[in-house]
């Protein structure tokens, strides 16, 4: 249903929600130098918060929708471009289910950030240089992912796409002094234009092939549109789109093989590490997919592509992290993992689980990389876990917050990381069984690396770098971490409900939160059985659902990777060692993430530069050649003319003469 | 026939261009083999010509060997003039060329001609002529008199506009005018009367003199006031300023009567 | 060939001699020497077609060329005045500043 201004009502305030950060961003990128300085924060305070309270607004919308029987509305805003008669671009929101979930997860978590940033970019009390910058673009960053997932039509969707990746190319570099700061950054962009050419094709092929079936007055661009007219494609078309989409989901969801750029990222700071990095825009892509379900489902092997992907992906980055000894890129390692998992959700059909998946990890992870950061801050910048040690007596609220953060990832039963992760691991296996066998293999792989990072970090005898005042952080800091830790805990509880006879006697999966994405997913139901409804008794672990078994399963699992991170780290210390001695290839192939940047910068790096120097070569010595050949033409000529003049009267003399005699010769000869 | 003629002559200019390019001052070779080369060479093109000349003259043209002389003198002077590195020397052998021009045109009973050429050119003429040279010289013989810049284009030049000038006379037989002197034949040109004395019955000078009054009198003012701008102009270009410092008392202006000048034009002498 | 012809190639000599001159020699005083030569073959030739025409314009010509010669001689030797006393020599490539 499309709605314009007229008779929008509630929703005219919708455009804002993108829009007051916009504003924040462009106040404080003007002013904040010269007149704001050390206040820049509030406003971009107050813009987000704004948007996060027109984002619950939206929330409420969406619920009266439901009640009238309708589930989505794009609001038409303005007409942009029309380049033929009956074809126009708009801009247009789409509102629905979806959007208002992403929606309060993004502003929510940006706005605890953004208070976060608020010390955390200080030294000392005083803000550090390029303090009005950052919240400028981070302001900015709010802004674009609001209008990624407020867009209604796939246009629109590509602006937001490419702002959220320019934003984050600019808070990566963010010290841009840095040499390695500014070549992360560049990676980042670089690697999600690789994606972002797959996803521009993608959207071209849309227009192509939707404008023959759209009504006249319809942009074949329109997701209302395009969702109507998907049935007429024939399967191989679909399948062309739906992967070139997932191209583009690849680069800016970090999947293999386009994931090389996540743990660079983590130059950034830890702001943007929590928002950018692991909380909104890395779940663009999942939202996307989950957006154009119609046309992924239309295609067996693009979904299968997805899953084996996602799946794949995970396990990899689960082992990478293993072996990684700095606090961030642990994080980031793992954020690569569950991403992995949000699209294992989607490729099996549980898209509503990847999407819970989702909201659940942007609390848990965003609450990691800030008590991280609040960690580095306290240790003067160190992220080496070597380095530092048994900061639960110095740090601890840091400390109580990150372990919840971290049983929330590792999957410890009543938080919210388990329940989400439970259905997807649940979708898996009525899948194909080895999907889901990866999907519990890397939980377990997940709950031993995030418990050795924090037993490494807050276990043992305290150690602290030289040199360092370890103290706890400030209000600012520890609030939006308790927030965050609070949410860790409760989130999850929107998508369970209460019944008797469930799991542990008194839950059961499928809440609130999927019934009120139900509208949404609709598409995804089609193609298998509903996922999951927390069936008693239902087959067994092999196939099909395997009811509150592969729950308990899943809580044995995270459990006992717990415990033997605790055994290694904590009881008996130097065995980690032995291990690694006893298989040293292994551990150098995890520690140095499997040379997949070193094979990058072989085959595809140095390539492309030669072949690129080639073309530079070419330009100067062919194309500039025959410039400059022509540019000789004159030259030449006029050095030669110009040697008649030389100033002296005798040579003129000599040329009048000779002209002289010339035409005197002439006529003797001629006349 | 008269092909080879034309050939003929061609090869004495070449000859004779060939010594004057010897001949022309330069510093490459040993200087005295070259130009006594040259010197060579233009003997024998002076020869060839004077064969020329005799064999070539009408019979009823008296003094043809005066001619001859005149002719050879005239120009060898005039070669020495152009190649001798001193420039004292040159205008001395500049007046022997005069002297033999004015030989020819008394032979060619032009007495008043010849007469104004000594006296104007040698008396007036060279005179200022040597006088610049006292005045502007340099010690010894400067580099620019030693060395002939481009001689070989100028040689060549000068042989080509004497072949195309000469080859006509040798080309085609003289439909000339018979040139006899004392012949009365008609004039060609409208502008005088038959009116006139002849020099036959006159005299040269007198006739000259009574054609300058009659005919050219508008021509004679302006010549007249041609040199008289001449002389101005020389003294005008050729002064000298002194500056202010220089002046006594006396002579110094007071700044406002000075007519925006700076420093007083001395005067010439 | 008679005496017109004869005085014609004199002439011709002379202002060949006298044009090599002007266009080889470097000293200004030579070079304007040999422009006077040039004259010389120029009153030669008036000279001999005079005789041809049996008219006495050809003297009278040369009488005003005569005039033109002094004249120029004048002019010419005081600007050669002028010349050497700004710049001490009577080279004539000293005077190039017109160059390209």
């Amino acid at each position: 249903m499309t709605i314009t201004f007229a008779e929008s009502g509630m929703l005219k305030l919708a455009p804002l929600i993108p829009l007051l950060p916009l504003l924040g961003a462009g106040l404080v990128g003007l002013l904040g130098a010269r007149v704001l300085k050390a206040a820049s924060h509030w406003i971009v305070i107050v813009a987000v918060a704004g948007s996060l309270l027109l984002s619950l607004m939206l929330v409420g919308v969406v619920f009266c929708m439901h009640d009238l029987q309708q589930y989505d509305a794009t609001y038409h805003i303005y007409s942009w471009i029309s380049p033929a008669v009956d074809i126009s671009f708009d801009v247009n929101l789409r509102i629905d289910p979806l959007t208002a979930v992403m929606l309060v997860t993004v502003t929510l978590v940006s706005l605890l950030v953004v208070i976060y940033s608020r010390d955390y970019m200080r030294q000392h009390r005083k803000p550090e240089r390029g303090y009005e910058r950052f919240f400028a673009f981070l302001s900015l960053f709010v802004f674009s992912m609001c209008t990624l997932v407020l867009a209604g039509n796939f246009l629109l969707l590509y602006l937001g796409w490419e702002a959220v990746g320019l934003c984050s190319y600019l808070l990566i570099g963010f010290y841009y002094q840095r040499p390695a700061a500014a070549a992360a950054a560049k990676k980042a962009f670089l690697v999600n234009r690789i994606g972002d050419f797959g996803f521009g094709l993608g959207i071209l092929f849309i227009y192509l092939w939707i404008a023959p079936h759209a009504q006249p007055g319809q942009s074949p661009l329109d997701y209302a549109v395009v969702f109507e007219h998907v049935q007429n494609l024939s399967q191989a078309q679909c399948t062309t789109i739906a992967l070139l989409l997932f191209c583009g989901a690849v680069g800016k969801s970090a999947q293999l093989p386009l994931y090389v750029w996540l743990p660079d990222a983590m130059e950034g700071p830890s702001p943007v590490s929590a928002l950018i990095h692991a909380a909104t825009m890395v779940t663009a892509g999942v939202y996307m997919v989950v957006r154009c379900g119609a046309i992924f489902v239309e295609s067996p092997l693009a979904m299968a592509v997805v899953a084996s992907i996602g799946a794949v992906t995970a396990l990899f980055a689960a082992t990478i992290a293993l072996a990684q000894y700095d606090i961030k890129r642990i994080l980031a390692y793992s954020t690569i993992s569950q991403l992995g998992y949000m699209f294992l959700g989607v490729g099996v059909a549980a898209a509503d689980s990847a999407i819970f998946h989702l909201y659940t990890h942007a609390f848990f992870k965003a609450l990691l990389f800030i008590a991280a950061g609040s960690i580095m801050h306290a240790m003067g910048g160190v992220v080496d876990v070597r380095r530092f040690g048994g900061l639960r007596r110095v740090m601890p609220v840091t400390c109580v917050t990150f372990v919840i953060g971290a049983l929330a990832l590792a999957g410890f039963p009543f938080l919210s990381g388990f329940f989400s992760k439970d259905e997807i691991i649940h979708a898996a296996f009525q899948e194909h069984f080895i999907l889901g066998l990866i999907g519990l293999v890397t939980a377990a792989l997940t709950a031993f690396y995030t418990f050795r990072m924090v037993f490494l970090a807050f276990g043992g005898q305290e150690r602290i770098p030289d040199g360092v005042h370890a103290h706890e952080s400030g209000r600012w800091m520890l609030i939006p971490m308790i927030v965050l830790a609070v949410g860790a805990v409760g989130a999850g509880y929107v998508g369970v409900t209460p019944c008797v006879g469930g799991f542990a006697g008194w839950v059961a999966p499928h809440g609130w939160f999927h019934d009120f994405l139900a509208p949404v997913v609709a598409p995804f139901k089609h193609v298998t059985a509903p996922v999951h409804t927390g069936l008693v008794g239902a087959e067994g672990l092999v196939h099909g659902g395997g009811g509150y078994l592969l729950m308990y399963v899943s809580a044995g699992v995270s459990i006992l990777g717990i415990g033997l991170a605790y055994g290694l780290y904590i009881k008996k210390p130097d065995w980690p060692e032995a291990i690694r001695d006893i298989l040293p290839r292994t551990y150098d192939l995890l520690s140095n993430k499997y040379y997949v940047d070193e094979m990058n910068d072989t085959f595809v790096v140095q390539p492309l530069r030669r072949t690129s120097n080639l073309f530079f070569g070419i330009d100067r010595f062919v194309v500039d050649g025959v410039v400059l050949a022509v540019v000789m033409v004159p030259r030449t000529l006029g050095a030669v003319f110009r040697t008649l003049q030389d100033g002296a009267i005798q040579s003129y003399a000599v040329t009048m003469t000779a002209g002289l005699v010339l035409i005197s010769l002439m006529v003797w000869l001629v006349g | 026939m008269s092909m080879t003629a034309a050939y003929v002559l061609y090869a004495i200019l070449a000859m004779g261009a060939a010594g004057l390019f010897l001949l022309l001052p330069s510093s490459g070779w040993p200087g005295t083999s070259k130009r006594r080369a040259g010197a060579v060479l233009a003997a024998a093109f002076l020869a060839a010509i004077a064969v020329c000349w005799t064999r070539g003259m009408d019979a009823n043209f008296d003094g043809s060997t005066f001619f001859v002389v005149f002719a050879i003198v005239a120009v060898v002077s005039a070669a020495r003039v152009v190649t001798h590195r001193r420039p004292v020397y040159s205008a001395l052998y500049f007046v022997l060329v005069l002297l033999a021009v004015t030989g020819l045109c008394v032979l060619a009973a032009a007495e008043f001609l010849a007469a104004a050429l000594v006296i104007i050119y040698g008396g007036a003429i060279l005179v200022t002529y040597v006088f610049v040279i006292m005045l502007a010289q340099q010690s010894g013989e400067s580099p620019y008199d030693r060395q002939a810049r481009e001689p070989l284009i100028a040689v060549v030049l000068g042989f080509a506009l004497v072949a195309a000038v000469t080859q006509a006379m040798v080309k085609t037989d003289s439909k000339a005018l018979p040139a006899a002197r004392g012949n009365m034949s008609d004039a060609q040109d409208t502008v005088t009367s038959d009116t006139v004395a002849t020099p036959a019955q006159t005299g040269n000078v007198r006739a000259v003199g009574e054609t300058l009054m009659t005919t050219y009198v508008v021509a004679v003012e302006v010549a007249g006031v041609l040199l008289l701008v001449a002389m101005v102009g020389a003294v005008a270009i050729v002064r000298k300023r002194i500056e202010p410092e220089a002046l006594t008392p006396a002579e110094r202006v007071p700044p406002h009567e000075d007519l925006g000048r700076r420093g007083r034009e001395a005067a010439p002498f | 060939m008679n005496a017109t012809s004869a005085y014609v190639s004199v002439g011709a000599l002379l202002f060949a001699i006298g044009m090599v001159g002007f266009l080889s020699r470097r000293n200004l005083i030579i070079m304007f020497l040999a422009t006077e030569v040039m004259f010389q073959g120029i009153i030669l030739n008036l000279v001999g077609f005079e005789m041809m025409h049996m008219h006495l314009t050809g003297q009278t010509f040369a009488l005003f060329l005569l005039v033109i010669a002094a004249v120029e001689a004048g002019l010419a030797l005081a600007l050669v005045v002028l010349l050497f006393r700004r710049s001490g020599t009577l080279d004539a490539q000293a005077w190039q500043s017109l160059r390209d």
